[in-house]
């Protein structure tokens, strides 16, 4: 994939977003939010709960709309989607079977039915679902059913895959695997630029090239810490080993525990007890 | 000894299994059992009946022997009245449910979908369903005549109402990670309702088809005792004004059957156009 002229695939400046709540208060979500995504480049975003971090991500899906600033993402080919998000919750369609499912940004974009069923397959034998191509999304468990959403996203070849705690309902065990598999799928990609929301310091510093480490509400960018470990990272369960492993995921902890306190105080401050 | 452990593990294991064999084989007994409880009790029903009919503890000149009733149906039959007023009264509720449930669906669809759609179109809906269909029949006939359009149109406005509700309120609990996922993935205009909002009220859509299609007999019923000379409305009507109680009641043995297989066809179908669940 060719890299734009910059070199930077998403660049988001003086983002913020303001909600009203139900009750007519004015909530900033995300204040003077700036980034830069180089293309090619794992990017983790980790925060405390209700930091604002899946709202960037729907900003940057084009889900929902800035109140202010700018989200620049280049494309550098117009045939193709911009993002594709994979979701925390299950999204498979449960009406479309795997086959259908993993096909159908491809369906949407009119690529035509051989190249699609040739691009289904690749993903789904990459994620290891080569052999259930025509069952139905009830019949899988919720890791299998996570596996076909990343299937799905490879597939539709976009500029920028978008990640909100995709593993985040899974088992842990269930959840280790998967963070394997998509480094495996990822790194055998060369260069298809990710942006990960996870609650788990851990996972990001496991997966990402940059930990972005963002405040209590309203969410700003606290820091960003760059990940040294070469790729491809093959067995992750060693990695978590290494003593630079420890000593990141505790630099990150450090920095973010005064904001999981405030977060929690906040929500303290904040809750009144419904009649 | 490991030998000897072995051997009790397995004597266990055996054991074990058959307790599974005897539960497995005491549950297909019970289910059998079950299964012929259901296919005799209506015949034990006729039986009891025929017997009441003929000790004459009823009065048979309203409620005639079954026996009477089947050999009227056999004589109707061979005659080729039966299918006369059957085919007749199948082509009125065909036409009218698949005509009223197809545009039920269409807008339903739309207005579930848009917005603006529902503003527009919502209270016109609301203010036109309470009116019982039989109601405007008379108005019916005087747009439509005598003929067999005035019967299509009675069966498809009430056949539409049913479906309309039901589809809207499926489209509309689509939960929202669908809709979002669908957006995301490139689904927009038509795609999107052929995609993600047809499919997704699909479940929703047949239960107003089987709702639709119970009340569509009735309608078509109504209609064909006061408005129509053909279909088994008629027949039943028409044997009641003669005092055939005998080809009333085989009318009505017609139109029981009726209900009962339309809605195992469309049960049928809908496990053909809803293999998946949620």
């Amino acid at each position: 994939m060719e890299a734009p002229p910059s070199g930077i695939r998403i660049a988001v400046r003086g983002l913020y977003k303001v909600f009203e709540t139900g009750t007519g208060q004015v909530v900033v979500a995300l204040q003077d939010i700036d980034l830069s995504v180089r293309q090619g480049e794992f990017v983790c975003i980790v925060g405390p709960s209700g930091c604002g971090k899946s709202t960037l991500l729907r900003l940057l899906a084009g889900l929902e709309r800035p109140s202010s600033g700018e989200i620049r993402i280049e494309v550098s080919r117009t045939d193709r989607p911009v993002n594709s998000m994979i979701f925390q919750e299950q999204s498979t369609f449960p009406w479309m079977t795997v086959r259908e499912n993993t096909g159908f940004g491809l369906d949407m974009r009119g690529v035509d039915r051989r190249s699609r069923d040739e691009r289904v397959d690749y993903y789904l034998r990459k994620v290891g679902l080569g052999g259930f191509p025509d069952v139905y999304p009830y019949q899988l468990s919720g890791g299998m059913r996570q596996r076909v959403c990343l299937a799905r996203a490879f597939a539709n070849e976009p500029e920028v895959l978008l990640m909100d705690e995709p593993f985040a309902s899974l088992d842990e065990q269930t959840r280790i695997l998967m963070q394997g598999e998509l480094l495996r799928v990822w790194e055998g990609e060369h260069g298809r630029t990710v942006v990960f929301i996870t609650h788990s310091i851990d996972e990001a510093v496991l997966l990402a090239d940059t930990v972005v480490v963002m405040s209590a509400r309203p969410g700003r960018v606290k820091a960003t810490f760059p990940v040294p470990f070469p790729r491809p990272r093959g067995q992750l369960a060693e990695l978590r080993l290494l003593p630079e492993f420890e000593q990141l995921a505790y630099r990150v902890w450090e920095l973010l525990r005064s904001e999981v306190l405030e977060a929690q105080a906040a929500e303290m401050r904040q809750w009144t007890p419904t009649a | 000894m490991d030998t000897d452990r072995v051997a009790t593990e397995s004597t266990l294991v055996a054991a074990a299994t058959a307790a599974l064999l005897r539960e497995r084989q005491i549950r297909r007994q019970r289910d059998r059992i079950e299964r012929t409880v259901t296919l005799t009790s209506p015949l034990v029903l006729l039986l009891v009946w025929e017997a009441v009919a003929r000790l004459e503890l009823v009065d048979v000149r309203f409620f005639p022997r079954p026996s009477l009733v089947v050999s009227e149906l056999v004589t109707m039959s061979a005659t080729g009245e039966l299918w006369q007023h059957l085919s007749v009264t199948l082509v009125r509720i065909l036409v009218g449910f698949v005509v009223g449930a197809f545009l039920g669906v269409v807008i339903g669809l739309v207005m579930g979908g848009s917005r603006w759609a529902r503003a527009v179109l919502g209270p016109i809906m609301a203010s036109i369903y309470p009116i019982p269909k039989i109601a405007i029949f008379p108005l019916i006939l005087l747009v439509f005549g005598l003929g067999e359009t005035s019967k299509y149109v009675t069966v498809a406005i009430a056949v539409f109402f049913l479906v309309l509700f039901p589809t809207i309120t499926g489209v509309l609990g689509i939960p929202r990670i669908y809709i979002d996922a669908g957006q995301n993935l490139g689904a927009r205009g038509f795609d999107f309702y052929r995609r993600i909002a047809l499919p997704g009220a699909l479940p929703s859509i047949f239960t107003g088809f089987r709702v639709g299609l119970g009340v569509a007999l009735i309608i078509i019923v109504g209609v064909e005792f006061v408005g129509a000379t053909t279909g088994i409305g008629y027949l039943i009507w028409n044997s009641w004004q003669l005092f055939n109680i005998n080809r009333m009641f085989a009318g009505l043995l017609v139109l029981a059957a009726l209900g009962h297989l339309s809605s195992l066809g469309l049960e049928e179908l809908q496990r053909r156009l809803v293999p998946w669940r949620l």
